[in-house]
């Protein structure tokens, strides 16, 4: 009986009638009650028509009309978008001014609830009928949001799955992914061996299982991760370890395999303790001395034949007196801080980088980089040379 | 075919003057197309025909190139053979079998023989293609010969060329270190050893062999051979950035006796420039303001102590063209322009294989100096090649540089600085 169109002319004369009383007891003035109150009584009026008649050219009497009417559809469906929009908004503008991470989740938000808003809006006017509607918003959006939410979903649970992971020890997370790939298996068996299982059970099941992992994982981020041994760099120790065939700690469980197998320079340590070159090309190029870019990070395999466990190691000069020429002269790799003075006495004062201990057998890489040409260190005899630790064998490298 | 909709009910009068008209309109879009394209594929044909093409890979100019252009003709020819049947088999078919408005033929399935005879003839074929193609790139991938190597490193954007100690080459006992311009023996098996110091490169001088992408960490070989001395010009072909198209460089090759001068002379002590002389204030403008990139071999401080330059703290790659011998080439800056003038470039590089290596090895002269563009490269390099140097916008790099800065040199510096490199050879 009251139409969209009645309600709205109501609330508004009620609105201006008591917006006259507020004004009166408030104001003490004539004119703006005069015209408030004509508001309201015209309002009425208007609302009394619109009653009467309805909110089209119909009479309100002619019911088979007024149920067929435009005014007599659906009204669209509550929307959370708007609301999320906002939060959306305000989290743009909170970001702007605190934190950036803030403002990008905003921006994700605000985007996102954009797109849904104005997809439902799009949909909600495609016809009368709000299931038809539903249909053509799903039409739309379904084969976005579903890869999206599945991404996600898969997100969640691998870093659920690495939380996990990280937390148990490593023998732990063995056993424990043999364990549930085991489970995992024998569940797609079930399933596999029973097509007439209901949807809901598999449904259940995942559900259970996803939940399980997401709240293992969240335990799990929460305790933090176990307990994970940094090892010492060879730069932090350079001057003792390269000088020394013994192990050290940062020889413990150091590689033993390189991948590259072509295009980098190898230089291996022979049965007959001697150190020998070879590079990608002819091998006999008839110099005794390796030739290396300048500024320029050359890979060179380490290859140890020897029958010891060996280190290969390069002399880049004396060693600098600042620490800042010092980072400059390191080979790649040796980024980590100089330790070498607090921790040992042995300084030595040259400027060394090396491979760990290579077993017999076993392969290692190095990176080393020249910032300056050989002929800079012409009157010094040691520098720019590779040496092996407790052996004779070194070779002299030549920077141009 | 529009006019199909409203035929049925036409009387046959009107039916047949629509197919006129249907006709007419097809001859005239048709021979329209027809010209365009017997214009364009003339054009295309006459493109292919430019006589100044110094990187044209079918003209090869050396064992290399030769054998990838030999495959190249295998390859092209067989499969315009191809090409031909099965367009004139097409053609006949589309003209043979056009629409008449006839009934649909009776359409069937299967005939195994002609199935099989239809895969079994293209594979042989390519089995026929790839048998040579495969033993060409076994041959070109052959280091075994290599007669004198030469390390190439590319970096945004000129190539750095140097010639490791050796037995091969003749013989280099002292490291050679130079840009843009790579000097062989004509006749002589050159192994290429590439890398990079920053981006991706690809060395590629067309006429002597194909493309090698330079892998930074990784170290690749490219063949080289020249069969007469001459100038062979290349180009980076992996685009690396902002001057991508001015990262050019140029294969010099000379016969024996001038490879072995050249050698001599890029080894040679360095000489300081006669006291008082406007060289030698260029020395010491030098080594207030470049020498801190630009490795000059024997240039030494008022100490009398070497000047190492130290590339690596001002260039992103790490690297700046050593310029000892700087006027021993003849191009610069990514052997993008002429170090030599207009009217001495063609003594050189159009001279005859006989006498290339003497005209390459005078060098460039005072007389012959390509002034304006030296000089416009001092006065803002970047103004003259695009590169990275903006103090502005080098957060990405920790304010290194890629390529040369602006140095807000006066003219009196440039003068200086040109005399002195003048002497460089
Ligand atoms: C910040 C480092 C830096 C400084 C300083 C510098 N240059 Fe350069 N220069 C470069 C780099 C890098 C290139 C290579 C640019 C290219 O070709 O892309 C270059 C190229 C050149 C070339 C061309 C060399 C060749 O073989 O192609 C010349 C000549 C040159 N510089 C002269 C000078 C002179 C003279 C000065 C001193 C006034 C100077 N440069 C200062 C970095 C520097
Ligand atoms: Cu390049």
């Amino acid at each position: 009986m009251f139409t969209t169109g009645s309600k709205l002319l109501i609330g508004s004369s009620v609105f201006a009638l008591v917006a006259a009383v507020v004004y009166g007891v408030t104001q003490n003035e004539a004119l703006g009650i005069v015209g408030l109150v004509s508001a309201a009584c015209a309002l009425a009026f208007l609302a009394g028509v619109n009653v009467w008649a309805g909110d089209s050219n119909l009479s309100a009497l002619d019911t088979a009309a007024v149920a067929t009417s435009e005014a007599s559809d659906d009204p669209p469906g509550a929307s959370i978008w708007p609301m999320v929009f906002a939060v959306g908004a305000a989290a743009v503008l909170v970001g702007l001014v605190s934190q950036q991470s803030v403002f990008t989740i905003g921006l994700v938000i605000l985007l996102a609830a954009g797109a849904q808003w104005a997809v439902q809006a799009w949909a909600e006017s495609a016809s009368t009928d709000s299931t038809t509607n539903a249909a053509v918003r799903g039409r739309l959006a379904n084969p976005l949001e579903y890869p999206l939410l599945g991404a996600f979903a898969v997100g969640g649970i691998a870093y659920a799955l690495s939380r996990i992971m990280l937390w148990l020890s490593k023998t732990n997370t063995i056993i424990a992914f043999v364990v549930l790939a085991t489970i995992i298996a024998c569940i797609a068996f079930i399933f596999a061996a029973r097509p007439s299982l209901k949807r809901g059970a598999i449904g259940g099941v995942l559900t259970v299982g996803a939940v399980a992992i997401v709240a293992g994982g969240v335990a799990a981020g929460v305790d933090g991760q176990r307990y994970i041994h940094v090892y010492e760099t060879i730069a932090a120790d350079a001057a003792l370890v390269c000088n020394s065939p013994e192990e050290f700690e940062v020889d413990e469980g150091a590689s033993q395999t390189v991948s590259t197998k072509a295009g980098t320079y190898t230089i291996s340590l022979t049965a007959a303790g001697t150190l020998e070159f070879d590079v990608p090309g002819p091998v006999a190029e008839g110099s005794d001395a390796i030739s290396l870019r300048r500024s320029n990070p050359n890979n060179i395999v380490f290859r140890n034949d020897s029958g010891e466990a060996r280190r290969l190691t390069l002399d880049f000069g004396p060693a600098p007196e600042d620490e800042a020429s010092a980072a400059a002269e390191e080979g790649y790799g040796a980024d980590e801080s100089h330790g070498a003075d607090e921790s040992h006495g042995d300084k030595s004062d040259r400027n060394l980088t090396c491979t760990s201990l290579v077993e017999d057998g076993g392969a290692q890489l190095i990176t080393v980089k020249f910032a300056e040409p050989s002929f800079a260190y012409a009157d010094d005899a040691e520098a720019y040379r590779f040496y092996v630790p407790g052996t004779d064998a070194e070779i002299d490298v030549v920077v141009p | 075919m529009t006019y199909d909709l409203s035929m049925s009910h036409q009387s046959p009068t009107t039916k047949m003057q629509a197919v006129e008209t249907t006709t007419t309109l097809k001859s005239v879009t048709s021979s329209r197309l027809v010209r365009t394209l017997v214009a364009g594929s003339f054009a295309a044909l006459l493109a292919g025909c430019a006589t100044d093409a110094p990187q044209d890979t079918w003209q090869p100019k050396g064992s290399n190139a030769r054998m990838i252009n030999d495959l190249d003709w295998v390859v092209f020819s067989i499969a315009g053979v191809v090409g031909v049947v099965v367009f004139s088999v097409l053609a006949f078919a589309l003209w043979k079998y056009r629409d008449r408005g006839q009934p649909i033929p009776e359409q069937t399935h299967g005939k195994p023989a002609l199935e099989i005879g239809l895969t079994i003839l293209p594979a042989l074929i390519l089995v026929g293609i790839a048998i040579p193609t495969v033993g060409t790139i076994m041959d070109l991938a052959e280091t075994n010969d290599t007669e004198c190597i030469v390390n190439v490193t590319g970096q945004q954007w000129w190539w750095e060329i140097d010639y490791p100690v050796q037995d091969g080459c003749g013989g280099i006992e002292e490291p050679i270190v130079t840009s843009g311009q790579m000097v062989i023996e004509a006749g002589t098996k050159v192994l290429v050893r590439g890398t990079s110091r920053d981006v991706i490169h690809s060395w590629w001088i067309p006429s002597l062999n194909g493309k090698r992408d330079m892998v930074p960490g990784r170290i690749h070989t490219v063949r080289l051979e020249a069969d007469e001395p001459g100038i062979f010009a290349g180009q980076c072909t992996e685009f690396c950035g902002l001057s991508h198209a001015n990262m050019r460089m140029e294969v010099i090759a000379m016969n024996s006796t001038d490879f072995a001068i050249w050698k001599a002379n890029q080894v040679q002590d360095y000489v300081a420039p006669v006291a008082g002389s406007l060289a030698a204030e260029g020395e010491s403008t030098f080594i207030s303001q470049c020498s801190r990139c630009h490795q000059v071999d024997g240039l030494t401080d008022s100490n009398d102590e070497l000047i190492i330059s130290r590339p690596d703290q001002n260039v992103w790659s790490g690297a700046a063209p050593n310029l000892t011998n700087f006027m021993t080439r003849n191009t610069f800056a990514g052997a993008s322009w002429d170090l030599l003038s207009k009217e001495c470039r063609p003594g050189v590089w159009d001279a005859s294989p006989s006498t290339i290596g003497a005209a390459y090895l005078d060098g460039v002269t005072d007389s012959c100096l390509n002034e304006v563009e030296l000089r416009e490269w001092l006065r803002n390099a970047p103004a003259k090649k695009p590169m990275y140097t903006d103090p502005e916008s080098l957060e990405a790099t920790n304010g290194l540089v890629r390529g040369m800065p602006y140095l807000a040199l006066s003219e009196d510096q440039i003068d200086q600085l040109v005399a002195y490199l003048l002497e460089r050879k």
